[in-house]
């Protein structure tokens, strides 16, 4: 247990009700001791203030990976992201080559036909959910094949994969069956590619490489799959609703955008700050240190609340506001120090065609003034739908 | 202000001006010099801001931990000259101070 100032709050990131406002939870303890303790899912210290959050994603001598990242324990150990410097960097540093700034950018033409593909399927509708039809279908179709898992699996694997993101406090038999069922199929998949011709692929590097020192068996390369999928098939979706849905409601910022008065750039990272879809991430404290004038013990569990640190007034001023023209660069969405987010750039060129285009092709769009926006409990929090309508405009493949 | 020198693997120089406190790897990175990446943010947890400080200037950027030794590990063409430039912190003292970038982080 720790000892000194802390706010003894309930904070839950699994509770369906704390998912639709965090971030009132957060102010409340930031104002008060900002390091907050829970009595929730055995009990956890969580640090609200930016300084805090990013020291905890930054010092893993303090606060190790290595008791696991999930709150509550994943299944299995996820690879690399359970493992802290040095070993986590020589896993890592492979890995990155196939998520570079350069490969993301080659990338933006395929990208664009995704989306461009997917908006022709609404278009003459005039109306959509942008959450099933848009953001979630062109996350899959984008990453996927960079995986190396075959596209024509996507609905089974988003059901699968963002159920389980989800779900896993309210079905832990439900839980476990998916988590059987993703073994089963990665491995098989690891294990087929072993004997069929190469594709340039993640799941061929994973195949071919050598991580420290050896080439990994069927079960590892699961265990680095389910965790690209999990990242995979669900953030950066939160991400692009969270963005439409703030510009549905402010046309002055679509017009900015269009105009080119606001620069995309600085509004993604704004964007990527609002959002915050990965919320909070698990750390273990691996020596005695002391955070916010509390002093923690080994053993403790902090949670690193991404979402807490992207509203800290004291770096972002008006925190709640999203501001599409302030610097935001700095912000945790993407997590900071040796994990931070592997994706992030193909992130960001998703994220500039999807705004992009849905504000050429349906610049009108709107959401109807009975909707109220429902998020997703867990580690990603996410819109479950975001319906929207605008007048309607000709598909480009037709 | 401090005058840092960054040369990279074909000979090119970019002069950068900095303010005392910050690492050798912020003052490239906010400065565009594109030969330093510091993918972690300054952690000493991805060494894509190694870099090669002459022995002339060894006694005043000091050497590095057990810690930065053993990420420097990672990096790619290190020998006895490689620092990581998160770990190192400007001073007034490295006023026109060279240092050598690899031909890359990754």
């Amino acid at each position: 247990m720790a000892s000194g100032n802390v706010t003894e709050t309930y904070y839950n990131h699994h509770d369906p009700e704390v998912a639709q406002d965090p971030y009132a939870i957060f102010a409340e303890v930031r104002g008060r001791c900002p390091l907050g303790h829970s009595p929730a899912l055995g009990g956890f210290y969580f640090p609200t203030t930016f300084d805090g959050v990013k020291r905890v994603f930054s010092d893993y001598n303090h606060f190790t990976s290595t008791g696991g990242t999930g709150l509550p324990d994943q299944v299995i150990r996820l690879l690399p992201i359970d493992l802290d410097p040095p070993r986590h960097t020589r896993w890592r540093r492979i890995l990155n080559k196939f998520f570079t700034v350069e490969a993301a950018e080659a990338d933006r033409g395929r990208i664009q036909r995704i989306v461009d593909g997917l908006i022709d399927q609404f278009i003459a509708r005039g109306a959509a959910d942008l959450v099933g039809e848009l953001t979630r279908p062109m996350l899959a179709l984008t990453t996927l094949p960079i995986i190396g898992v075959p596209t024509e699996d996507r609905l089974m694997l988003s059901e699968k994969l963002l159920w389980m993101v989800h779900n896993r406090m309210l079905d832990h038999e439900g839980w476990l069956r998916r988590y059987g069922e993703m073994s089963d199929y990665l491995t098989s998949l690891v294990a087929r590619r072993r004997t069929e011709p190469p594709k340039d692929d993640l799941v061929r590097c994973l195949i071919e490489q050598e991580f420290e020192g050896r080439q990994l068996d069927d079960f590892e390369g699961y265990q680095v799959l389910m965790l690209t999928l999990f990242g995979a098939l669900d953030s950066t979706a939160s991400a692009m609703s969270g963005s439409l849905y703030h510009l549905a409601q402010k046309p002055a910022d679509k017009d900015r955008l269009l105009s080119g008065e606001t620069p995309w750039e600085g509004a993604i990272e704004e964007f990527l700050r609002i959002t915050s879809p990965i919320q909070a991430l698990k750390r273990t404290v691996a020596v005695p240190t002391e955070i916010d004038g509390a002093l923690l013990e080994p053993g403790d569990v902090v949670l690193a609340v991404n979402g807490a640190g992207n509203r800290d007034p004291a770096k972002f001023p008006q925190p709640d506001k999203c501001v599409i023209d302030r610097d935001a660069r700095d912000h945790l969405a993407f997590g900071s120090g040796a994990h931070v987010c592997i994706g992030r750039h193909f992130a960001r060129v998703m994220m500039r065609c999807c705004l992009e285009t849905m504000l050429r092709r349906a610049p009108d769009f709107v959401v109807p003034g009975d909707f109220t926006p429902d998020y997703t409990p867990s580690e990603a929090r996410a819109l479950k739908t975001l319906p929207v309508t605008f007048s309607p405009g000709a598909p480009l493949g037709a | 202000m401090v005058r840092i020198v960054y040369v990279d693997d074909a000979g090119s120089r970019q002069d950068v001006d900095v303010a005392p406190g910050l690492t050798l790897m912020a003052a490239a990175v906010n400065n565009g010099v594109v030969a330093i990446e510091g993918e972690c943010g300054g952690a000493m947890a991805c060494a894509t801001c190694h870099l090669y400080v002459p022995e002339a200037w060894r006694a005043v950027t000091g050497d590095p931990s057990p810690d930065e030794r053993e990420m420097l590990e990672c990096a790619n063409d290190g020998d006895e000259r490689s620092r990581l430039g998160c770990q190192i912190v400007v001073t007034e003292r490295m006023d026109g101070i060279t240092v050598f970038t690899p031909l890359s982080q990754r």
